[in-house]
């Protein structure tokens, strides 16, 4: 499966008030976490674990867990390369940055100078 | 008969009285204190109140009849001060808010002294207990607990720390780290504490308020009665219980408690109010408590698969003696968050009445290679009306995702990290009357079999007009009663000097069970 299919995949779990995709869906996210390198395709896995874990219920907490740390980890990868971003690659990363601060899966002080 | 000191403070005891009976002595009694009459008692373990410090006592057993039956002497400790929550500002009126001034005479309590509540009905939404804290609920003296919940600070799930490397977790649901309503009495890294008295702590919860759609979170998960988190040596003596909005008394990550003569009580049909659950809890003493509530008397746990994975804490040295389970689904269950492992937990001289099984063990595939439990004794038990005395469960399915093929397939799976392990279980000189589903269900998994069950000296006898239900919370399991043993996937299973009296159908079941010992 397509990992950028999976935010519209939960959205769609949560309206139907249900679970029984969590696990696939994580794991096509942390496959694609451990797989993709190039730029454009971290970028776009960055938008795909955010979109995701709006729409999860953290009650599976485990899979929960494990897509906020593949955030982390894609997002960690894509700042040490921060500099030589273009414009838009920078605001797609602010985006991504300004919606995990507000879903407190990262500390916003820490990462407030990437919200452009 | 032997009388026991089990704990002195410099205003209560606790005594136990060795004479055979479980919870209740054989006889009833009275206490004389320096040869004043102090109370008449039922209960093999008992308190006293209203002693004063530095005082020497002597304390006589009698029957009724004014026979001597036992005598010991005590010296009370030491105490500096007394702090009445009225002297703070505190009402006592039951409709003020008295919280901030009870919190500020606990803030203001030195070392060796006691915060008194005196008798009143006292407002309150969320105390927070410090360390070397002696805090009396006094006889006719209530907490009685705010339900608005905007009224109750939360408590965050996890805070991570700046450097990235570590959390900070404070709140806590069902196993998981996630947001709650600081508990009614909340203790957070404290030490050294004991609350005592013939006081009551109610939670005021209803069907109108805290028990109102329970699983769904609204603002953050329900408030347990007590809640202490990474506290140490904490004692509770006497005090009653009643009407918590979930868990009611909630250790967490907490070593050296004891829990002596207290009453629990939440209706029968109230959502998830557990008595008393130990989580990933070290030397814990649990004696002479009377529970009668609407889930799990005692449900010893140590997380979900996160928290267990992550912190590898196991619930160990688990010691529950002459208590009452009366009403809960449970009467000591172990699970079904136990991802961290159960290592030791000893039940011996105890009551189960109208629980719907005596043991019951909740777990699954996916609670994670940790998730071990070993050396659980049950010993010296009478059963009275227990739907099926003995559970274990190693497919219960009450999770978000307990009903995935993964956790209920019956075929054998890979044994890997997500596997649990059940290890050793003996069940010693139990008399469980008027059961009426079944005598024991024991369905260990096809790829990690129960390593050994030792039954010995167990009689079961069955109700003359018996209810029909399910043993075990599994996909399968269908409903029954006057069903015998049943036991799956068991490397061992010694049945010595087991009598089930009664039942239709064989009274020993086996499958996949490689060893029989009779």
């Amino acid at each position: 499966m397509d990992f950028r299919k999976m935010p519209v995949l939960m959205k769609e779990q949560k309206e139907n008030g249900k679970k029984d995709q969590y696990i696939e869906i994580t794991k096509v996210l942390t496959e694609a976490t451990d797989r993709v390198q190039a730029r454009k395709e971290k970028l776009e896995l960055l938008e795909a674990l955010i979109g995701t874990l709006e729409n999860m219920d953290f009650q599976i907490y485990e899979l929960y867990r494990a897509l906020a740390d593949c955030f982390k980890k894609v997002l960690k990868e894509l700042l040490t390369e921060y500099s030589s971003l273009e414009a838009a690659e920078k605001q797609t990363v602010s985006e991504a940055v300004k919606r995990a601060c507000a879903i407190r899966i990262l500390l916003e002080e820490k990462y407030e100078a990437y919200i452009l | 008969m032997e009388l026991k000191i089990l704990m002195k403070s410099a205003r209560s005891v606790t005594i136990e009285l060795v004479d055979g009976g479980l919870y209740h002595t054989l006889e009833p009694y009275q206490l004389f204190l320096n040869d004043a009459p102090a109370k008449e008692a039922t209960q093999v373990i008992t308190s006293v109140f209203g002693l004063k410090p530095e005082t020497d006592y002597t304390l006589v057993v009698k029957t009724l009849e004014g026979k001597e039956m036992a005598r010991t002497t005590f010296t009370t400790a030491y105490e500096f001060v007394t702090v009445n929550v009225k002297d703070f500002g505190a009402k006592g009126d039951g409709v003020s808010d008295d919280t901030k001034f009870i919190q500020a005479a606990i803030l203001s309590c030195p070392k060796n002294s006691r915060v008194l509540v005196p008798a009143g009905t006292y407002k309150i939404t969320s105390l927070f207990l410090k360390s070397n804290l002696n805090l009396e609920l006094a006889k006719g003296a209530e907490l009685l607990a705010d339900t608005e919940r905007s009224s109750y600070p939360m408590l965050p799930a996890l805070i991570e720390s700046y450097d990235e490397t570590d959390e900070y977790n404070l709140g806590t649901w069902e196993g998981n780290p996630l947001p709650m309503f600081a508990g009614i009495i909340t203790g957070i890294e404290v030490e050294n504490v004991l609350i005592y008295g013939e006081g009551t702590i109610n939670g005021n919860a209803s069907k109108e308020n805290w028990w109102k759609n329970p699983k769904v979170m609204v603002g953050a998960f329900r408030p347990r009665l007590f809640f202490i988190n990474h506290c140490n040596q904490i004692t509770l003596q006497g005090v009653t219980c009643c009407n918590s909005p979930s868990w009611t008394l909630h250790p967490y990550f907490s070593n050296d408690l004891k829990f002596y003569n207290l009453t629990v009580k939440n209706p029968s049909d109230s959502p998830n109010t557990d008595g008393l659950d130990p989580e990933s809890c070290k030397n814990v003493e649990i004696a002479g408590v009377k529970f009668s509530l609407g889930d799990d008397c005692i449900a010893v746990k140590s997380g979900k698969i996160y928290m267990g994975k992550k912190h590898k804490t196991p619930s160990e040295n688990i010691h529950i003696r002459q208590c009452l389970m009366e009403n809960g689904h449970g009467a000591v269950t172990i699970g079904s968050e136990m991802a961290g492992g159960v290592i030791n937990l000893v039940v011996e001289d105890c009551l189960f009445s109208h629980t719907d099984r005596g043991l019951r063990i909740k777990t699954r595939r996916g609670r994670g290679k940790d998730a071990v439990i070993d050396n659980v004794i049950f010993k010296n038990i009478k059963m009275d009306h227990v739907m099926t005395p003995f559970v274990v469960n190693s497919f219960y399915f009450c999770d978000p995702d307990g009903k995935t093929s993964y956790v209920q397939s019956r075929e054998k799976m890979p044994v890997d990290d997500r596997t649990p392990y059940i290890k050793s279980l003996i069940f010693e000189d139990i008399d469980a009357k008027n059961c009426h589903v079944a005598a024991a269900h024991f369905d260990g998994l096809p790829e990690q079999k129960i390593d050994e069950i030792v039954m010995r000296n167990v009689t079961v006898s069955y109700a003359k007009n018996p209810k029909c239900d399910v043993p075990a919370m599994s996909e399968g399991v269908e409903k029954c009663s006057l069903k015998g043993i049943f036991a799956n996937n068991v490397k061992k299973l010694t049945l010595d000097h087991v009598t089930i009296n009664g039942c239709v159908g064989e009274a020993v079941e086996l499958l996949g069970v490689d060893e029989l010992v009779q």
